[in-house]
């Protein structure tokens, strides 16, 4: 018994220790619930997350060129719906998104992600103290939060039937990875994906060979880390193969269009689906007889543009890609 | 003693303590009633389909063998009288023959002429199944000329059944041939949402021009409307007017189309293609739509209200009559913004009471900057003062005050208003595009009345609209957003 009494002992202490701190010390300052109506409030006590977000192609859904210009100005509002939408807890996770009216410059905004029926936020940890009241919410950080928008061009359908969904390798993994890959430190709010050429690069490979027979080459693209199709979004997305030849003094520098993955509007009745999924290789012929080097462009807009007037041009009259696209892969075939 | 004590200790804790705001005075939304919701889409529905489905069981003939196809060849060769022979002969036959016109029509390898009138005898037969395999060959021939002739087929014939893909396939159509076929289609069902993109093709100089313009005139002097000219018939066709000129009601058949249609705004659809061609569709239907429309706003699927309320958004004038259908929505947590900015996009005076008390500060934020929006829309001066206190209310949020200043520029000229939005214009945060367009608007409405600084101040805004580009950059927009607010600051500098 008397062995046990230092060790009584330095748990008495510890007791009254802690009873000292728990009677004298000040408790947790209770910040005074609000009523969230925009991101900017977030921004108080989330500055990290919100200048993530705030460089995110998120913030600019509403303000960005190319979503203005294909809309006309959200004339055309059937693009409201996922440009500015309502929050998706309050809508459903999984359904459909619903167009909201205000504070719309901040198109996918921490309110569409994090903002519950009641006004309080979605969080990792409960607190009755934070002025946005989080409560632990393990569906945002499902799959099924991003479904209401990206799954209206099948994004998350498409991964559904690759093996990072088996593995449990999700949105989040790739878009939304921790920082500095710990998970102490929160997610990346940047949502990274196709304005990232390289997180492009990393989907992708480029390969050619010389035909069987000799007359020609055969350029390959094959879905390598895309945990979907490449490109997924469809419509605006475009990604293309260009080549040019290396062989003598007639090659003037211009590239030549050779095939292009995207999937059409519905008014583009003669433009084939050429979407290109995980794991698959899409194999092109290219009839030319000599050396060549092979380009893959990744281009956000569906478009090239002429130089001096702006407007869209025939593909097969691209000469420079570049302006409008950003490399992906290049290969040299001798 | 201690009972008076008590009494007025109880009294004074229940005094309300000065800084509580007083309770909102009634207005005019706390007089309407809560809406009731039912499942008004799907009932609909099944008391159509009792009724529709059974329709069209008169007595047809089945095919000989061959028949179909010799039809086709009769009609691809014969002479006009001979013709008409062959596609009455058509028009005694049942849906057995439609597979082997099908096979003629869809066979590329055969004579263009040959496909065409295997087309006309399946539209001469009739029925159902045979004037939708024509409305297919509209929607997805890929050859100019077979959609340019489903549309002139559809056009032989006032049945409306289709008309909602009618519709839909203007939407889709580049074809300027099938565009004034189609136009043409839709007018002889009562329908004059084509005129628009009738205007465009008109606007050329090609054979299609010439052939638009053409059917511009037949269309007016066949409308029998009392209008003179194709822009008083389209100027019909937007306004609140239509209600009283266009008495035409649809037929059970397409009554149950667009009960369908709007059954495709429901939850139960994920996929927005479908929605946003419902809502296409549904918007360019004539008055019967409005009304049939407005009715779908009391269903108990929220996403069919508030996708309803937008369709009466779209159709501008034309819902006016049905537009107190909207207000209960107000009420509505879920779809009351859209039925605010609704409201305002329709355009009736009536409404002016309830969007003003949509604004009161205890309304929802949302439900409070969508009204502003929609009184942007309606323009009526006597809601300035309630804009106006919003406007000069720092403490409101900056997209609620730049909402208000849209109005507030369009309602009565205000010049706190469009110092604001200038603001605006150059300040990430306030919606620089949007304040663009509020501005916009302003101009638009105010220089109509023969301000000479403002339609100066109009002219030079215009000029920096730029080449129509398709796509501009980054630098583009600031550098255009840049030089029209320095347009309107020295206009406001200028003028008392």
């Amino acid at each position: 018994m008397s062995a046990l009494r230092p060790i009584l002992g330095l748990i008495v202490l510890a007791l009254a220790g802690w009873l000292m701190v728990s009677v004298f010390s000040s408790p947790p300052a209770v910040a005074e619930a609000r009523a969230f109506q925009n991101s900017r409030q977030c921004q108080e006590c989330h500055s990290q997350t919100y200048d993530e977000w705030s460089s995110s192609e998120h913030a600019t859904a509403w303000t960005g060129e190319d979503v203005r210009a294909l809309s006309n100005d959200f004339a055309n509002k059937d693009c409201i719906d996922c440009h500015a939408p309502r929050p998706v807890f309050e809508t459903g996770i999984g359904d459909r998104v619903l167009p909201r009216s205000s504070h719309r410059v901040e198109g996918v905004d921490c309110l569409t992600c994090h903002q519950l029926p009641d006004g309080r936020m979605a969080g990792t940890v409960t607190s009755e103290t934070a002025a946005c009241r989080p409560i632990e919410t393990r569906e945002l950080v499902k799959v099924e939060l991003c479904v209401s928008c990206h799954d209206q061009h099948e994004t998350v359908k498409q991964w559904r039937a690759t093996p990072f969904a088996e593995r449990g390798e999700d949105c989040l993994s790739c878009h939304m990875p921790y920082r500095e890959n710990d998970p102490t430190k929160g997610r990346d709010h940047r949502c990274l994906g196709g304005h990232d050429i390289d997180l492009v690069r990393s989907a992708v490979e480029l390969r050619g060979a010389a035909d069987a027979n000799a007359a020609g080459w055969t350029i390959e693209v094959e879905n390598t880390g895309a945990g979907h199709h490449f490109p997924t979004d469809e419509r605006s997305r475009a990604a293309d193969l260009f080549w040019r030849p290396l062989d003598d003094g007639q090659a003037d520098g211009r590239w030549f269009h050779l095939y292009r993955f995207r999937s059409p509007y519905r008014d583009e009745v003669d433009v084939p689906d050429t979407l290109l999924p995980y794991g698959e290789t899409r194999s092109v012929e290219l009839a030319h007889d000599g050396p060549v080097e092979v380009a893959l462009y990744y281009n956000l807009r569906p478009v090239y543009l002429a130089p001096d007037t702006g407007e869209a041009i025939p593909l097969d009259t691209v000469i420079d890609p570049e302006p409008d696209a950003r490399l992906v892969a290049r290969i040299e075939l001798r | 003693m201690k009972r008076v004590v008590l009494a007025a200790l109880a009294l004074g804790a229940c005094s309300p303590p000065e800084d509580v705001a007083p309770a909102p005075t009634p207005d005019a939304l706390d007089a309407i009633e809560a809406p009731v919701f039912e499942a008004v889409v799907n009932l609909q529905i099944a008391r159509l389909e009792a009724t529709v489905d059974r329709a069209g069981t008169e007595q047809r003939r089945a095919p000989e063998d061959g028949e179909p196809e010799a039809l086709a060849e009769w009609v691809a060769t014969a002479e006009s009288e001979m013709r008409d022979v062959a596609l009455e002969d058509a028009s005694t036959l049942n849906d057995d023959a439609l597979p082997a016109l099908r096979a003629i029509v869809e066979d590329g390898e055969l004579e263009p002429a040959l496909r065409n009138a295997a087309l006309y005898v399946t539209f001469a037969i009739g029925t159902p199944d045979a004037l939708g395999t024509v409305v297919t060959v509209l929607e997805s021939a890929p050859e100019a000329w077979r959609r340019s002739y489903a549309a002139w087929l559809l056009g032989q014939s006032d049945d409306d059944r289709f008309l909602l893909r009618m519709l839909l396939a203007m939407r889709y159509e580049k074809d300027p041939e099938t565009v004034v076929w189609l136009t043409d289609a839709l007018a002889r069902c009562g329908n004059f949402a084509g005129l628009e993109g009738l205007a465009r093709v008109a606007s050329g100089s090609d054979r299609s021009a010439e052939l638009a313009r053409g059917k511009q005139q037949e269309l007016v002097a066949r409308a029998d409307l009392g209008v003179d000219d194709i822009d008083s018939l389209r100027r019909l066709w937007t306004s609140a007017a239509a209600h009283e000129a266009l008495t035409r009601e649809p037929s059970d058949a397409l009554r149950l189309a667009a009960w369908r249609e709007l059954r495709e705004l429901s939850s139960e659809r994920f996929q927005l293609r479908g929605v946003d061609d419902a809502r296409f569709a549904l918007c360019r239907t004539g008055p019967w739509g409005a009304r049939l429309v407005a009715q779908a706003l009391a269903d108990a699927d929220p996403y069919i209200r508030l996708h309803a309320a937008q369709v009466l958004e779209r159709m501008e004038a034309r819902a006016r009559p049905v537009a107190d259908a909207l207000v209960p929505l107000l009420l509505d947590a879920r779809t009351a913004h859209a039925a605010a900015e609704a409201l305002g996009a329709i355009g009736n005076p009536a409404s002016l009471p309830f969007l003003r008390a949509a604004l009161g500060a205890h309304r929802p934020h949302e439900l409070r900057v969508a009204a502003a929006r929609g009184l942007a829309r309606l323009g009526d001066a006597a809601a300035a003062p309630d804009l106006r206190a919003i406007v000069a209310d720092e403490t409101e949020s900056l997209d609620l005050r730049l909402a208000a200043a849209g109005a507030l520029a369009v309602c009565d000229f205000d010049r706190t208003a469009v110092a604001l939005l200038v603001t605006g214009l150059e300040d990430p945060l306030g919606d620089p595009q949007d304040c663009e367009v509020a501005l916009e608007r302003w101009l638009v409405a105010s220089a109509n009345e023969e301000d000479g600084e403002l339609s100066k101040l109009l002219d030079a805004w215009n000029a920096l609209t730029g080449p129509p580009a398709l796509l501009r950059t980054r630098e583009d927009t600031l550098d255009r957003l840049t030089a029209r607010a320095e347009l309107v600051r020295a206009f406001l500098e200028k003028t008392p």
